[in-house]
């Protein structure tokens, strides 16, 4: 018996260099076995192409996961914090005289020292039809532009007792005016970052909501393939039964 | 120009997920054959492709390019099987249907191949299925991976973690093994012309 076997796979598979491959020709011209055994195996190969798998229904994707659907509780943190960053916004507009409007354009902001005709609608909160809840800030922007006053008019009187009758009220009122500035710069980042996160967990649900209606869509061209299906052995059946001829 | 493998993998490791898609929709196919053919069974196969680039994707970030990566696919996938196989306590079958799909035949005809032509590359096929699935799964995945998807001897080594020499051994014993079955079939009499 012929002990070329691991030449012969090499052979076969045509994984033997230049000289390697001429030495086993030589060698197949005088040894029969080898010769019927590569005839044979050919043949076993020529075999296996036949054999396919059937057609695959793939489409894999692979999409980010944008985490669970967030809870109730955390939708509720959310407008509370929108909420928070709307009476921020409107405690700094109290100071600065910046009219905030949220209504069917969407959120408008406005700065100056103009007084607008805006104000119209004074009194409690009220609700527009998207649901989002306005707030009436202008109650609360009055009483925080007295109490303004009222300190204004506290560190005015301790500026004086402190630094006795030299002391100049333009000075106090510079440093009033600045911290005022200084907290209106504050409330202005802490509401961009508000805004910022409220947008990135928009952004984030919808993601979601896609990705579900996506899963749903992929089961629905599921079903129909099982019922294609179905409808194709039914045909087949039917091809059968008329193609049998008793005898 | 399509991408190379390696430059997909590079953008895919930067965050890229459209490139990582891009390798799925290069890749789903032979590894869903692959496992297709170990396993023998279509649905699990399907389950196997789909856990292989989900396991990829996580681990993507450990890929150092060492091997290519389609070899690290084929790995992934070989190893899933294994242990599909472990776990079922099953040896892999040849799924084969009561009868001939016509109708799916009619579908895949090609100009120069009659009815009978193609029904017999069928039976051919499946007779190919019974007879692989009762290889041992080490001769079968050698098969496997030489004759459906090209690897080298040196490439299937690597993968199965085995010598050069135990490579070419499990082809020629397998090859003869499926010879032997398929002429006493009566296959090699009636096909392979």
């Amino acid at each position: 018996m012929c002990d070329s076997k691991d030449l012969l796979v090499s052979f076969l598979y045509d994984e033997l260099n230049a000289v390697e491959r001429e030495s086993f020709r030589a060698h197949l011209v005088s040894c029969a076995e080898c010769r019927g055994e590569l005839a044979g195996l050919r043949t076993t190969q020529r075999h296996l192409a036949a054999w396919a798998p059937p057609e695959p229904d793939l489409g894999f994707r692979v999409v980010r996961n944008a985490g669970p659907a967030a809870p109730r509780r955390r939708v509720g943190v959310l407008w509370g914090l929108a909420a928070a960053a709307v009476l921020v916004l409107a405690a700094g507009a109290a100071l600065a005289n910046v009219e905030m409007r949220y209504d069917a354009n969407g959120l408008v902001l406005r700065t100056g020292w103009q007084r607008g005709a805006s104000g119209a609608a004074a009194g409690a909160a009220s609700a527009n039809p998207a649901g989002v809840t306005v707030v009436d800030w202008k109650p609360q922007a009055a009483a925080l532009e007295q109490r303004v006053h009222q300190l204004e008019a506290s560190l005015s009187s301790r500026a004086v007792a402190a630094q006795g009758p030299n002391a100049s009220d333009a000075a106090v009122l510079k440093r009033v005016n600045e911290l005022v500035d200084q907290s209106e710069n504050r409330q202005q980042r802490v509401l961009a970052a508000r805004l910022a996160q409220l947008t990135r967990d928009l952004d984030a649900r919808r993601k979601v909501d896609l990705a579900v209606i996506d899963q749903g869509l992929m089961r629905l061209q599921s079903t129909s393939g099982a019922e294609l299906r179905q409808s194709r052995d039914l045909m087949q059946r039917m091809y059968r039964a008329t193609a049998y001829q008793p005898k | 120009m399509p991408s190379t493998d390696e430059e997909l993998v590079a953008l895919s490791m930067g965050g890229d997920l459209d490139s990582f898609n891009q390798l799925v929709l290069r890749w789903e196919r032979p590894i869903y054959a692959l496992a297709y053919r170990v396993l023998g069974r279509e649905e699990d196969a399907r389950d196997i492709a789909q856990e292989t680039f989900l396991r990829a994707f996580r681990a993507l970030q450990g890929f150092k390019g060492q091997a290519k990566f389609s070899s690290w696919l084929y790995r992934i996938a070989l190893n899933l099987c294994r242990d599909w196989i472990r776990r079922e306590r099953r040896t892999p079958v040849a799924q084969a249907p009561e009868g001939i799909d016509i109708i799916e035949l009619a579908g895949e005809a090609t100009p120069s191949e009659t009815i009978e032509d193609m029904v017999a590359r069928h039976e051919l096929g499946r007779a190919v299925g019974k007879a692989m699935s009762t290889l041992p799964e080490e001769q079968r995945t050698a098969i496997i991976l030489k004759e459906y998807h090209g690897l080298t001897f040196q490439e299937i080594a690597e993968l199965l973690d085995c010598p050069l020499s135990t490579v070419k051994t499990r082809l020629y014993q397998g090859l003869t093994v499926l010879r032997r079955q398929l002429r006493d079939a009566g296959v090699a009499s009636t096909f392979g012309k």
